[in-house]
């Protein structure tokens, strides 16, 4: 089974590259979400194996988003990357403190993100 | 070397660069607009805030290094501006102007192109200049401690929030925490149902979801709202929904801050002043023009191979013994045809755009050159929702963009010329569109000190494009400015990046099939209208025949069709005339105009006359004979042909012909120029 990774980003050439750097790690089933409010709508549909989420979006936060899924029964055990630039260094800190697993900066580097996934998906499933 | 997926990246920032940079734009406007208030919707600000973040992490990611130094500069200022660190005053919107221009300036060389190899150091000053000159120290978390939000709301905040939250507080307002749970099913309707009616009365600093007591097929939001409302008039709003609870979060009144004077510092806060601005689920998609194109090329031959069947369905009924098949293929044809024309009107809708776009552009140029100009004045809009085809709209651009500028480097004077006129010291610029029938009119009206007829003309003769001798009407001379080299003062536009000038201006409108025409009063201001046709798609058309020539003629520019003895056509000035209806009706012959070899059409004893000419001006087209009615789809003409004056491109009819289409506005001018020339 390829895994399921949502990208919940609110800019459409930010979802579309980090999708494709996940497309040239593995061959996984992509959902994208460009907002907190949409990936909510989202969540319940299917199982994700990994959510990458940005935390500077409108209406629903990152930060919102990570606090709901990790207190979450059905979710909480999904791992979750936050994407943002250096700038919001205080609002990372809070979701990390909330339970993300990790972050990766923007711009980012397509091999720290590889790397990053290619961990949490191994730690998820351990076969 | 791109590698593709870069290349994709960057066709895909560009498009969504430009869509930012519109939405500061237009968010720029917004804030010019509230800064006399005390209070501006803080969600402008974020906005703001929030594309030039995008654009950063975008440009840093594909290496666009100087997008990505000015949004991140522009980034930190708006940064300290949402959190109230630094003042909104007119100097910072400058900037935030300036700046916006610049980035727009460095999106269009990663167009042209593909690289922002632009100066930016000048942005870079100003933005530095600006946060120097005022930047308030933040007091704020200690203040966050006085107020009885529970921890776990507090950590769950960003940073911009906080800052909302406590601007609240200093503004003395109510804060209320609300509690809702929502069906999972149909949470996102209601949620925007809730979020709309509380925006009309206050700002949401947060909406945070969490699982609730039935995670399984519910979701709960507890939401943080401050209002100068009263818990009475929340509850109002927030009774519609079973679940709600509300409770007013208490925090302890902020010492040395006066509170608010309510005459002057809080207008009430109602729904113009807090715009609701509530994205909801992403519902539009974007769409390459190109792929738009290419749709309508294949709506074009669909609808050409119906044609033919039609045709061909016409035969077979002759043929007696056929007359049942012959039917049967004729409904189903009825059918595809109606099924078509919703598609071509289906494909023509999405490319369909409101030209209030544009507008929003040259709100800001205005802005910025009656500023450099050192004139005062007013640009008022009205029709923004008048909607033209996209290829319109942004052919369209540069030409309105010039006779703005025109307008006001030329039109509008100086305040003291304006005073000693006894006019009003801020001129205005009065841009309208409207449709009427096939075409949208685009005016702009200024009330500036008019064109000097005599002044054009002076200068004509200085240029040699007139003879001294030449005998002219006013309205052929205000049309010498747009010949081409007609200009003195023509300059690269600094906005633009381009150079334009007024006959390249009416070039571009020719080509959109449009016309321009100038009227003028001195003294009293300048009014150009362009008449634009809604769509350059698919078009019907009438089919003519000129000796073994076949052309198109759209059927727009078309009034009627007539045939008339030769003796009808009478010659007055050396000129071939019908009077028609009490008018005296000029005529061009298409052989003569084209040079076609032939048999001349002057010996037929019956001439045809295709009426043709679009707003006011009208002439008269003799051919051989008319053909058909057809639906063409108009493609751009080979090099060959670009240039020649009066035609507007070619098309295939449905035997796969190639015919030319004749642009009917440069037949016009090319018969009155004639005119005067003889």
């Amino acid at each position: 089974m390829n895994p399921c990774i949502l990208i919940v980003e609110d800019s459409s050439t930010m979802r579309a590259l980090i999708a494709s750097t996940l497309e040239d790690l593995c061959d996984c089933d992509i959902t994208e979400a460009a907002s907190g409010f949409e990936a909510l709508k989202i969540l319940p549909a299917r199982q994700f194996d990994l959510i990458i989420t940005d935390i500077n979006m409108p209406d629903i936060n990152g930060l919102e988003l990570v606090n709901f899924v990790k207190k979450h029964p059905t979710y909480s055990k999904t791992p979750l990357i936050i994407v943002t630039t250096e700038k919001s260094a205080e609002d990372r800190k809070k979701g990390m403190a909330l339970g993300a697993d990790t972050y990766i900066t923007k711009p980012f580097d397509a091999e720290d993100l590889q790397s990053a996934v290619k961990t949490l998906l191994k730690e998820a499933s351990p076969s | 070397m791109m590698d593709s997926n870069q290349q994709k990246a960057t066709i895909e920032f560009l498009a969504e660069g430009e869509e930012i940079l519109e939405g500061i734009g237009n968010n720029l406007v917004h804030l010019e607009e509230g800064i006399g208030s005390a209070r501006i919707n803080p969600e402008i600000i974020n906005g703001i805030f929030r594309g030039a973040h995008s654009l950063k992490g975008l440009s840093g990611m594909l290496g666009f290094t100087k997008v990505s130094e000015l949004s991140h500069n522009l980034e930190n200022m708006l940064d300290s501006l949402r959190l109230g660190k630094l003042k909104l005053a007119p100097p910072v919107l400058d900037c935030l102007f300036e700046s916006l221009d610049t980035l727009n300036g460095l999106i269009l060389k990663i167009g042209e192109e593909g690289n922002d190899d632009l100066p930016i150091e000048d942005a870079l000053a100003r933005i530095e200049a600006v946060l120097h000159a005022d930047t308030e120290g933040a007091q704020e978390e200690s203040l966050l401690k006085t107020c009885n939000i529970s921890p776990a709301v507090i950590e769950v905040l960003t940073e911009y929030e906080e800052h909302r939250l406590l601007a609240n507080i200093e503004q003395g307002d109510h804060l209320y925490k609300i509690r809702i749970s929502f069906d999972l099913a149909t949470f996102d309707q209601d949620l925007q149902k809730l979020t709309a009616g509380l925006s009309e009365i206050g700002e949401i600093i947060t909406t945070l979801p969490s699982t609730g007591d039935s995670p399984e097929s519910g979701i709960q939001f507890t939401l943080i709202v401050g209002s100068q409302e009263e818990q009475e008039k929340v509850v109002s709003v927030i009774s519609a929904f079973e679940s709600a609870e509300i409770e007013e979060i208490n925090y302890a009144p902020v010492k040395d801050s006066e509170p608010p004077t309510p005459t002057e510092t809080a207008p009430a806060r109602g729904s113009e002043n807090f715009v609701s601005d509530i994205k909801g689920l992403t519902r539009t998609v974007r769409v390459d023009i190109g792929k738009l194109d290419h749709l309508m090329n294949v709506v074009g031959e669909l609808i050409q191979s119906k044609d033919i069947l039609k045709a061909n369905i016409k035969t077979l009924r002759q043929a007696e013994a056929q007359a049942g098949l012959a039917n049967s293929f004729h409904q189903a044809v009825e059918v595809l045809e109606r099924k078509l024309t919703e598609l071509q009107d289906g494909v023509l809708e999405v490319r369909m755009i409101p030209i209030g776009q544009i507008f929003n552009r040259l709100n800001r140029i205005v802005r910025k050159l009656s500023h450099d100009a050192g004139k005062q004045i007013r640009f008022a809009t009205s029709g923004e929702d008048t909607e033209l085809d996209k290829m319109v709209i942004e052919e369209l651009a540069d030409p309105l963009m010039h006779i703005i500028r025109n307008a006001i480097d030329h039109g509008i004077e100086t305040p003291e010329v304006r005073k000693a006129a006894g006019k009003q010291a801020e001129g205005t610029i009065e841009l309208r569109a409207y449709q009427e029938g096939n075409h949208v009119i685009i005016e702009v009206e200024e009330d500036g000190a008019g064109i000097d007829v005599k002044k054009i003309r002076e200068k004509a003769i200085e240029k040699g494009l007139v003879e001294e001798d030449e005998s002219m009407t006013e309205e052929e001379t205000l049309n010498l400015i747009f010949l081409p080299g007609f200009s003195t003062a023509e300059k690269v536009s600094e906005v633009s990046g381009r150079g334009v000038g007024m006959d390249v201006a009416k070039k571009n409108i020719t080509l959109l099939g449009g016309m321009i025409d100038i009227d003028t009063e001195p003294g009293e201001g300048t009014l150009f209208t362009i008449t634009l046709p809604i769509t350059l798609a698919i078009i019907p058309a009438l089919i003519v025949q000129c000796t073994d020539q076949i052309f198109a003629i759209p059927l727009n520019a078309v009034t009627e069709n007539l045939i008339l003895p030769r003796q009808s056509i009478q010659t007055i000035e050396q000129r071939e005339v019908i009077k028609l209806r009490g008018r005296t009706l000029p005529l061009i012959r298409l052989q003569e105009a084209f040079r076609l070899p032939g048999d001349n059409s002057r010996s037929m004893e019956k001439s045809h006359i295709v009426v043709a000419g679009l707003a006011e001006k009208k002439i008269g087209i003799i051919v051989d004979d008319f053909l058909d009615k057809q639906e063409i789809v108009i493609k751009a003409v080979g090099r060959t042909l670009k240039g020649i004056p009066g035609i507007a491109g070619a098309t295939e009819l449905g035997d796969k012909q190639a015919v030319l289409v004749l642009d009917v506005g440069a037949l016009i001018e090319e018969a009155t120029r004639k005119a005067v020339a003889e």
